[in-house]
This record gives structure tokens, C-alpha cells and sequence, in this order.
């Protein structure tokens, strides 16, 4: 949901901390963010998502730009502290329990379970998590932060052919193991 | 099968543009070539991933922030921005105005005129230290500087010195002067004035202008060595050892003047033994 021509005025009114204007600017683009965190950083995201949302409220005031350079501006702060988050994983050596391992531990009727709900669902975040790191990054940024593959390239510090072959390779691939198991559309969809 | 269809679809990979547009969503899963339908479906899948449930503690700022942890989110990101808005508030009147970092263009006339000044400056410098006018380092470092690029100054330690002059021969300092020559000082082989020393060459020079050896030159101003033998007893004989008998002219002349006293006292010999003699006498 685009805030369109109301977003000059919604951000102004969340830069002076009006509650409504952030719960707009949140509710716009928390989904993309949650999914492009939860395909990257499985059992952590939300408390990413959380954390990163407040890094955006802090640079907020600096901010200056149209709803798309918004939509950059989040992602790119959502992509640091999914980098800050790898750092420290590597340092910790933590193996957290993957969240779909507590699912049946689970009351029913949970948020996550309803928001999983389906498994369509399922098998696409298992085929994104399957590729390459690289791959999944530059994917899920076109995909969810709707960049072009130069912008997907200045966010990584990497160079926009180098960006368009690890799309092109990407999507090859998934199209390659869609073909293998001979998952068609209809069985996608009725899956 | 279905790894050649696997192979296949590797071979044969979609354009730019239709990458793009799987990947941006404008190409929906109808209108994807054949053999991405499935891929462009599974992208249409990931973008319907819901995030958060509607519904789950509905605020009372109008819309829906979703679950709990949504709402605390809203509310913790509304509590920075309005601590920040309170902030710059407070720091208003401190506030520094916010400068652009975009290099401003170099300004030609600037540029020529700090070359200029920068020229004329080096230019000043070289000409005091040519002249050695600067203070004794900063002549030194002139110098240095300069003898790199070949251009030879003086150094400081040379400049703010007079430079010696000699004696004026036109004077009484001729005599004193062609004494001190031909006592052995400054006269070296051949009747030449030592070049090291300013007075003899000078006395050199003098010499050379009128045409004459120093000898001829100093020769009026010194009494004939031979002209009038000592008639006196002598007694003193003065006949110390000495060992430059060029430089006797002194000690003869005195000896001439004794008039036969004969103390003969030699003022350049050391007189071994004549002044005991003439003691005991």
C-alpha cells in the first residue's frame, strides 16, 4: 500500500513524531522488510525488523526524498543490520532453534503460524533459502525493496553487471530445481 | 526429464528486460515466457508473504499497527523522533547551518593571483639571498635549496663577513708589509706572495702593476743586506744558528746599527750561546 501523494505530509508529521504518520510509514513497508529479514535470518527477524525500524526513527530526521527513496532508505538500513547481525552470529557461534522446528510446540491460533499458513508459502521461502547467500540478497532486494539492479548494486558495494548475473544465476536456478521436481504453476498455486 | 528440462532452461535464459520485470512484478506469471512461469509464480508467492496480522491490538492512532510487538515498534520509533524533535529544538540556537560538501569550482582569478603572489615571493627570497642579505640559517637553507637547481649563492655563514682588503701599500703598511714578506711570512717560492694570504697578494699585485718582482718593489723600503758591513768587535759574533737565512735582514741591519758593540742581539735567530758569552764577558 502506497502512501502516493500524502507521503510529503505523512513524513513530515512522523519527523515531528506524530504516532499516526509512523504507524503509516510502518504499516507501509514492515512487510517487505519482516520478509526480507525472515528469508535471511531465520528466527531472528522480527527482533531485526524491531531493531532496525528504530535505527529508521533515528536517521528519519535527515531524511529528505520521495516515497521510493524512502523505500531505499529502509532497505538499506534493514541490509546493514542484517550484515551486523551475520557479523555477530559468526563471533557468537549461537545455533538458535529454527522457528519451524517450535512450530508444533505452538499454541494454535499463533500469529506466525497464521502468517505461514500455507504451503506454497513454505516451498517458496525453502527454494530462496536454498540459494547462494549472494544470489538471495540481490533477489530479495529487487524482489521486496523493488530496487533496480544499479541501486541493488550501490547498496551491496558491488558492481551492477556483477549484480545482474548473480539475479540472472538466481532466477536460473530456481527455475532449473522448479523444473526437476516438475512443480508446475497450478501445482504452486493449489499447493 | 527432468534434468534436461533443468538444462534446457539453463541454456536458455530470459533477456534483460524480462528478468527485470519478473523480478520488479510487472511481468506477472501469465505473461512470463513458458519456461519462467513457475519462477515469475514464485516471486507472486514471496510478495504475498504476510508480515504481520491485521487486526491484533488496533490502536488508538487510527490505523492497524498488527501484533504487539508491531505497536511497541510505532510507539518506541514515535518516543526517538519526538526526542529528537525536542532536541533540535533545544539546540536551535546553536545550531551550525548546514553546508552543502560540494566542492566549490577553483576561481581562476584566485588561483592566478595566489600563483603570483607565490612567484613574486620566491623571486624576492632568491634575490636577498643572491645579495646575502637574509639571516645566517635562512641564507644556509636558500643556499642549499638553490645549488640543487645549479645556481650558486653564498652561503650564510659567509655572508654579513667583511671581505679583507690588505694593508695600503701607499702607506707606512708597505714597509711593515715587505718586512713581514721577506721574514718568510707569505713568501713562498720563487719570490711569490702566498696566494692564501689577502695582504701578500696584494703586495703581489701591487708588484706585478708596476712591472716589478716583489723583491724590486720592497726594495726601498729595505736596507741593502750587503750595503755596509758591521765594523764593530762583535764580540757577541751573533752567531746563534739560524735557521732561515733569508730572514736576516732584520738581525743584519741591527747588527749594522750596533756599531760594534757586539751584542748583535739576533731578534729572529735564537742567539744560542752568544748572549752567554756575551754575559760572561
Amino acid at each position: 500500500m502506497a502512501l502516493g501523494q500524502n507521503f510529503a505530509q505523512v513524513i513530515l508529521a512522523a519527523k515531528s513524531g506524530e504516532e499516526w504518520a509512523v504507524a503509516k510509514l510502518y504499516q507501509d513497508l514492515s512487510g517487505s522488510v519482516l520478509s526480507y529479514l525472515r528469508l535471511q535470518a531465520t528466527g531472528e527477524a522480527e527482533d531485526l525488523a524491531s531493531e532496525a525500524w528504530i535505527d529508521v526513527a533515528r536517521a528519519l530526521p535527515r531524511f529528505e526524498g520521495a516515497e521510493e527513496d524512502f523505500r531505499r532508505f529502509v532497505f538499506a538500513i534493514a541490509h546493514r543490520r542484517l550484515i551486523d547481525y551475520r557479523r555477530k552470529l559468526r563471533r557468537r557461534k549461537t545455533h538458535p532453534v529454527p522457528s519451524e522446528l517450535l512450530e508444533p510446540y505452538l499454541p494454535s491460533g499463533n500469529v506466525e503460524e497464521e502468517a505461514l499458513d500455507g504451503i506454497a508459502r513454505k516451498e517458496a521461502m525453502e527454494r530462496i533459502r536454498a540459494l547462494p547467500q549472494d544470489q538471495a540478497e540481490v533477489l530479495l532486494l529487487r524482489v521486496f525493496a523493488g530496487l533496480s539492479s544499479t541501486e541493488v548494486a550501490r547498496l551491496l558495494g558491488k558492481r551492477p553487471v556483477t549484480v545482474r548475473v548473480l539475479q540472472h544465476r538466481a532466477l536460473a536456478r530456481l527455475a532449473a530445481e522448479l523444473a526437476e521436481f516438475d512443480v508446475t504453476t497450478e501445482q504452486l498455486r493449489t499447493m | 526429464m527432468d534434468s534436461s528440462r533443468g538444462r534446457r532452461i539453463q541454456s536458455r535464459s530470459p533477456d534483460r528486460e524480462t528478468t527485470d520485470g519478473i523480478l520488479s512484478g510487472t511481468i506477472g506469471p501469465q505473461d512470463a515466457p513458458t519456461e519462467w512461469r513457475p519462477v515469475a509464480e514464485l516471486l507472486t508467492v514471496l510478495r504475498t508473504l504476510p508480515a504481520t496480522t491485521p487486526g491484533a491490538g488496533a490502536a488508538a492512532t487510527g490505523v492497524d499497527p498488527g501484533t504487539d510487538r508491531d505497536r511497541r515498534t510505532v510507539q518506541a520509533m514515535a518516543t526517538v523522533l519526538a526526542g529528537a524533535q525536542a532536541h533540535k529544538a533545544w539546540r536551535r540556537h546553536l545550531r551550525v547551518p548546514f553546508r552543502p560538501s560540494v566542492p566549490r569550482p577553483l576561481n581562476v582569478y584566485r588561483v592566478r593571483l595566489a600563483t603570483a603572489l607565490v612567484a613574486a615571493s620566491l623571486a624576492f627570497m632568491v634575490g636577498l639571498a643572491s645579495a646575502g642579505r637574509l639571516p645566517g640559517p635562512a641564507q644556509d637553507a636558500v643556499s642549499v635549496a638553490l645549488s640543487k637547481f645549479g645556481i650558486t649563492v653564498p652561503r650564510g655563514d659567509q655572508s654579513g663577513k667583511t671581505t679583507p682588503v690588505g694593508p695600503d701599500l701607499s702607506g707606512p703598511e708597505k714597509k711593515g708589509l715587505c718586512n713581514a714578506f721577506f721574514a718568510g711570512k707569505g713568501n713562498e717560492e720563487n719570490g711569490k706572495a702566498d696566494s692564501n694570504s689577502v695582504a701578500f697578494k696584494k703586495l703581489q699585485d701591487a708588484a706585478d702593476e708596476t712591472g716589478q718582482s716583489v723583491n724590486d718593489f720592497c726594495a726601498d723600503e729595505l736596507p741593502e743586506p750587503t750595503a755596509t758591513p758591521a765594523t764593530g768587535e762583535g764580540k757577541g759574533h751573533g752567531n746563534g744558528k739560524d735557521k732561515a737565512k733569508d730572514k736576516d735582514h732584520k738581525s743584519q741591519s741591527d747588527d749594522q746599527g750596533s756599531n760594534g758593540n757586539g751584542h748583535g742581539s739576533d731578534h729572529s735567530s735564537n742567539g744560542h750561546g752568544s748572549d752567554d758569552e756575551s754575559q760572561d764577558e
